[in-house]
């Protein structure tokens, strides 16, 4: 019988039951195909201990202690009215389960992921997103680019820095870029003025040094290092065949050098080659241009000053320190409020704004305007938080300070502030506070003629929380709209009288997910905290009733019970994983890649470390810059 | 997330508006001078959710024509009232089969390969549409490899939503255009316009820059690999994709380009109105490609699944809905308007002058529609599609006449077999062979 339970795997009655010898080889069996790392169905993970610890969308997987109590077992066990699990692999046996239920009821202890030693991610090489691209030229030429790239780099995923080590140049795009490389520079040439402010001397001939000295210097700040003698000459030669080709008109060679120095893969992507450090042998490190290029494009969202340039060329960017010092000093500029700015919209979908489809019918005072002042209003808020009082960042939850122009103001029920934007303080006793009683929030996150309690409890699950919450049935139609078309169709076609949406409240609307077991277990988890907005129409106007009924604005967060806006503003302001999260996507920003096991070290540090500074958002930049997730990466293969 | 793309609101289209000279591609036309190639073209319409009806009422075949000689006064029906000027190139053909039926609505993907999965319970009404992949090889793909040969283009397709019907010979699928501007930017953007001396100069500074970058792409390729040599590599494809584009312009014979839609009237995948300007747009950018030797096949897909012709011609119901209301009126308008866009084509084509006559005595215009000639009515069979055929390629067709095939006898196949051997392609089957009995008997 020993032999036999050894045989399988099996620790005997009475023996320790052990997480990583034990059940994690049974959930690597059976569970882990569909709850790891690569695909955590329902927002659980099976493969580590802390993601079973964690648990998914369903809320905990187990309760330490009490294995009949705990959700893991049930699902295991097909109990509950729900499928039994595994539904793709063979059913655990009775032995399996009942030494995953052991394990419960000793204290389902797992090991602390904190042991997992650093690990730098694998480098790459990355284009600039069409923000960066726009802004190097705009610090190249002081003249914006005269085509807008509408580049595809939030194809693949929603922030572009992390598209950008994704994406591929079709022959579209290269002539795309070539028209903006051509055409650009041709507006600076057109004027004597603006060509000499540029080239810095006006030249007498293609031979004259002062070209050569314009090309290296050009060269240096638009490829993020310097240019080679063998590659200058390359371009010294162009200005002189143009040139020659137009009775010696040496701009004309000089502008369309410019346009080669804008069209070359050295100016489109950034390699990142990295080099050694003997310190850490094993990985690859960034040159000191690779991270004054990852330096500029994170804080600044354009291209490095010769400063930066100065200082890679010094090596003060091959150390902690040195990026440290040079990171500050960025952060000091006016620029740096373009990289801060950039971020925050990616992060909390401000580009949405630029093209908010509502409903003219519904919401009539839904302009162009409006969706611009939105945005305005989250960047000002958010600006005035980081740089105007250094601060905690997390207030952007909580704060009734804000900046609103006529029309937003108008949207908000306040006082006209007259023209263009003023600070102002919401009412302590309205019901409109923090990111999520802005219009930008809540216009974005809701249809075209309706709220979308679904679509706004998602968004505070997924991005302000970074919860994973899983795509929805592939068969399932979620288009509320559609479904009361169909409905309305039908009860047209049959006769029988249908009740207009109108007449129900968005509470009773989506009660179709609460009553349906297929959508209920997702829904449960996002659902709720959309309805606790639901003061706020779809965009973003303050309402008392819903269909003609008063609204009920109570709902739960992981337990807790709270009623409305602001409550919830202040529940996720003084949750430690709304603080978490933001580390997260800082990070995912700034290094082009979601944090890998290997990087879950620096993680925490930063989590710890923001913590520690009360939540400042620049420090959490330097933080983030001076780690060593983004200063070093994966040397295999080197 | 769904939202109202900004695209939507963009209003305005001016045809001929900024119209500039199109210098076309050198090989095609040395080619076509020295007689090489008699050029021929194609235009296929490949409409969806059927030749209509609707849904309750007993079959309707609104394109029977009241009389078999269509040159008869009075004999063409209603939808075809715009092609009317062409009634004695026409051939209409009635009771086609295809039997690569797997839906309700249409063939997706079987419609221009008729091959697959033949539906072998007909008749019969399936809840749902599957058009799970492509099925082979479809027949303007097939034709656009023979007859665009040395053009830019071998087939233009335009489509005003995602289905799928163009498949190339690796069972590929080939994507259709459904943005004017993309479309425009794409179909001409290559082409510089001026004198042929600045046409030149521009085209040699394009090919220096690209010549640079190009070397630069090496110098940085050296030492890496893996992904990110990949992306090098696909680069510099890219690069040398848009230097032999360039490279081909020459100075030569004269298009005139139409006008740069001023919006890109993006055509889906949104519901809503479908924006007026955007089939003229795109018929105009097929018209001058034909005309300008870009390609020698065209394709469009007039009929929007989810899209009403608000914006057309004041009807708020796209044709699905329409054909379950039986509103025959409004199909009636539909159809005559995908036939107004077909007039507009043959007719731009009957101005240019081609040897002894026109571009339009060498064009053939195929219309058809993925669900036959019914849309999903109790009994659909899937035994008659109909189809239009306008030109008769300098009298190689017998035109003017209504034909209708017995019942089962032929298939769809047979009919593209006939249009591939009216365009000068040699090919005696197409599609599923077991199928495809060769070209129909009496039209030549």
């Amino acid at each position: 019988m020993i032999l036999t339970a050894l045989a399988l795997g099996l620790v005997v009655s009475g023996e320790t039951v052990e997480f990583v010898r034990d059940v994690l080889p049974v959930f690597q069996r059976a569970c882990t195909k569909c709850h790891s790392e690569a695909k955590s169905k329902a927002g659980l993970r099976l493969d580590t201990g802390v993601g079973v610890r964690n648990g998914g969308v369903s809320g905990r997987a187990v309760v330490p202690g009490h294995s009949t109590t705990s959700y893991l077992l049930k699902r295991l066990r097909g109990e509950g009215g729900e499928d039994r699990m595994p539904s793709e692999e063979q059913p655990l046996t009775e032995r399996e389960i009942e030494l995953v239920a052991r394990w419960i009821d000793a204290g389902a202890t797992v090991p602390k992921e904190a042991d997992v030693p650093f690990a730098p991610a694998a480098g790459g090489m990355r284009r600039l997103t069409s923000s960066q691209y726009r802004n190097a030229i705009q610090d190249l030429l002081g003249v914006p680019a005269t085509l807008a790239l509408e580049a595809d780099d939030k194809a693949a995923t929603r922030f572009a820095p992390v598209a950008a080590y994704k994406v591929s140049t079709s022959p579209m795009g290269v002539e795309k870029y070539l028209e903006a490389a051509l055409t650009t520079p041709k507006v600076v040439f057109a004027d004597a003025g603006k060509r000499e402010e540029l080239v810095g001397c006006s030249p007498v001939g293609a031979k004259d040094p002062c070209v050569a000295r314009f090309l290296a210097r050009f060269g240096r700040r638009a490829w993020r290092r310097p240019v080679a003698a063998a590659e200058l000459s390359l371009y010294i030669r162009l200005v002189t065949r143009v040139a020659a080709a137009n009775t010696g008109d040496v701009w004309k060679g000089i502008q369309l050098a410019v346009s080669a120095f804008l069209q070359s893969p050295n100016f489109l992507y950034a390699s990142e080659t990295g080099d050694s450090d003997p310190a850490r042998p094993g990985w690859r490190r960034f040159t000191g241009y690779e991270v004054g290029t990852r330096l500029s494009l994170l804080i600044w969202d354009g291209l490095p000053d010769f400063e930066l340039l100065d200082a890679a060329a010094t090596g003060r960017l091959s150390t902690a320190a040195g990026v440290r010092s040079e990171a500050n000093r960025m952060l000091a500029s006016p620029r740096a409020r373009l990289g801060v700015r950039r971020f925050f919209s990616e992060h909390l979908d401000l580009d949405e704004l630029e093209h908010l489809g509502k409903s003219k019918m519904e919401f009539p005072q839904a302009t162009k305007a409006l969706a611009v002042a939105m945005s305005e209003e989250i960047t000002r808020v958010l600006d005035h938080l980081v740089f105007a009082k250094d601060g905690d960042v997390m207030d952007f939850l909580t704060t009734r300070e804000t900046f609103v122009d006529r029309e937003l103001a108008r949207l908000y029920g306040l006082a006209d502030p007259g023209e263009g934007f003023s600070k102002v303080t919401l009412p302590e006793e309205g019901d409109r506070a923090g990111f999520l009683g802005t219009g930008a929030f809540l216009a974005v996150n809701a249809g075209t003629t309706r709220t979308s309690p679904t679509r706004r409890g998602v968004f505070i699950r997924e991005r302000l929380l970074c919860q994973e919450v899983p795509p929805p049935p592939a068969n399932v139609n979620t288009d509320l709209e559609e479904a009361e078309e169909k409905a309305k169709l039908k009860a047209n076609q049959t006769g029988k009288a249908y009740q207009r949406a109108e007449t129900r409240t968005m509470r009773e609307r989506l009660s179709a997910h609460a009553n349906n077991p297929t959508c209920a277990n997702c829904h449960a988890f996002f659902d709720p905290l959309g309805l606790a907005l639901e003061q706020f129409d779809g965009v973003g106007a303050h309402r008392t009733t819903d269909g003609g009924k008063a609204i009920d604005l109570s709902a739960t967060i992981d337990g807790t019970a709270f009623t409305g806006a602001r409550a919830l503003g202040d529940l996720l302001r003084k949750d430690p994983r709304a603080a978490a999260c933001l580390v997260r996507e800082t990070y995912q920003y700034a290094v082009g890649h979601a944090p890998t096991r290997g990087e879950t070290a620096v993680m925490k540090d930063l989590v710890g470390k923001f913590e520690a500074s009360g939540h400042n958002f620049k420090r959490l930049l330097v933080d983030v810059v001076t780690s060593e997730g983004f200063r070093y990466f994966e040397g295999k293969g080197q | 997330m769904k939202l109202i793309g900004r695209r939507n609101f963009i209003q305005g289209f001016g045809l001929g508006i900024g119209a500039g000279l199109l210098s076309p591609f050198a090989r095609s036309l040395v080619a076509e001078a020295q007689g090489l190639q008699e050029p021929r073209r194609w235009i296929l319409v490949h409409d969806q959710l059927g030749w209509g009806h609707g849904e309750k009422i007993p079959l309707v075949e609104r394109w029977l024509p009241r009389n078999a000689d269509l040159t008869v006064e009075g004999a063409l029906p209603a939808m075809f009232e715009p092609l009317k000027p062409w009634a004695s190139k026409m051939l209409l053909l009635d009771y086609l089969s295809n039997p690569f039926n797997p839906g309700q609505h249409g063939v997706g993907w079987a419609g221009l390969s008729v091959q697959g999965t033949k539906n072998s319970r007909a008749p019969v009404q399936q809840s749902t549409d599957v058009y799970p992949t492509p099925k082979g090889i479809s027949v303007d793909v097939f034709a656009g490899d023979k007859l665009s040969a040395g053009r830019p283009f071998r087939m233009i397709g335009a489509s005003t939503d995602s289905s799928g019907a163009s498949v190339d010979a690796s069972n590929n699928p080939v994507p259709y255009f459904r943005n004017a501007l993309q479309m425009f930017t794409q179909v001409f953007g290559k082409v510089v316009t001026g004198n042929p001396d600045e046409i030149q100069a521009r085209l040699k500074r394009r090919l220096s820059v690209l010549d640079l970058a190009k070397g630069d792409l090496n110098r940085m390729r050296t030492g890496l690999a893996g992904a990110e040599k990949l992306k090098l590599d696909q680069l510099e494809s890219s690069i040398r994709a848009l230097e032999g584009q360039l490279g081909t312009i020459a100075s030569g014979p004269a298009c005139t380009l139409p006008g740069k839609p001023v919006s890109d009237f993006d055509a889906g995948p949104h519901n809503g109105a479908l924006p007026a300007g955007y089939l003229p747009a795109v018929v105009s950018i097929q018209t001058t490609a034909l005309i300008c030797r870009l390609t020698s096949v065209v394709v469009l897909r007039p009929t929007p699944g989810r899209r009403t012709y608000q914006k057309i011609f004041g009807h708020n119901q796209d044709k699905h809905v329409t054909a379950h209301a039986d509103n025959t009126a409004a199909l009636i308008k539909i159809d005559q308007y995908n036939a107004s866009l077909l007039a507009t084509m043959l007719n731009a084509l009957a101005q240019v002058r081609e040897g002894s006559g026109t571009m339009a005595d060498r064009t053939l215009a195929t219309w058809l529609d993925d669900g036959g000639g019914r849309h999903h009515a109790p009994g659909m069979t899937h035994e008659n599609y109909p189809m239009l055929i306008v030109g008769n390629m300098g009298g190689a067709l017998k035109t003017g006449r209504h034909i209708r095939w017995p019942k089962g006898q032929r298939a769809l196949s047979d009919a593209f077999v006939t249009c591939l051997q009216a365009l000068g392609i040699s090919a005696d089957t197409f599609g599923d062979p077991t199928v495809c009995k060769g070209p129909l008997p009496g039209l030549t």
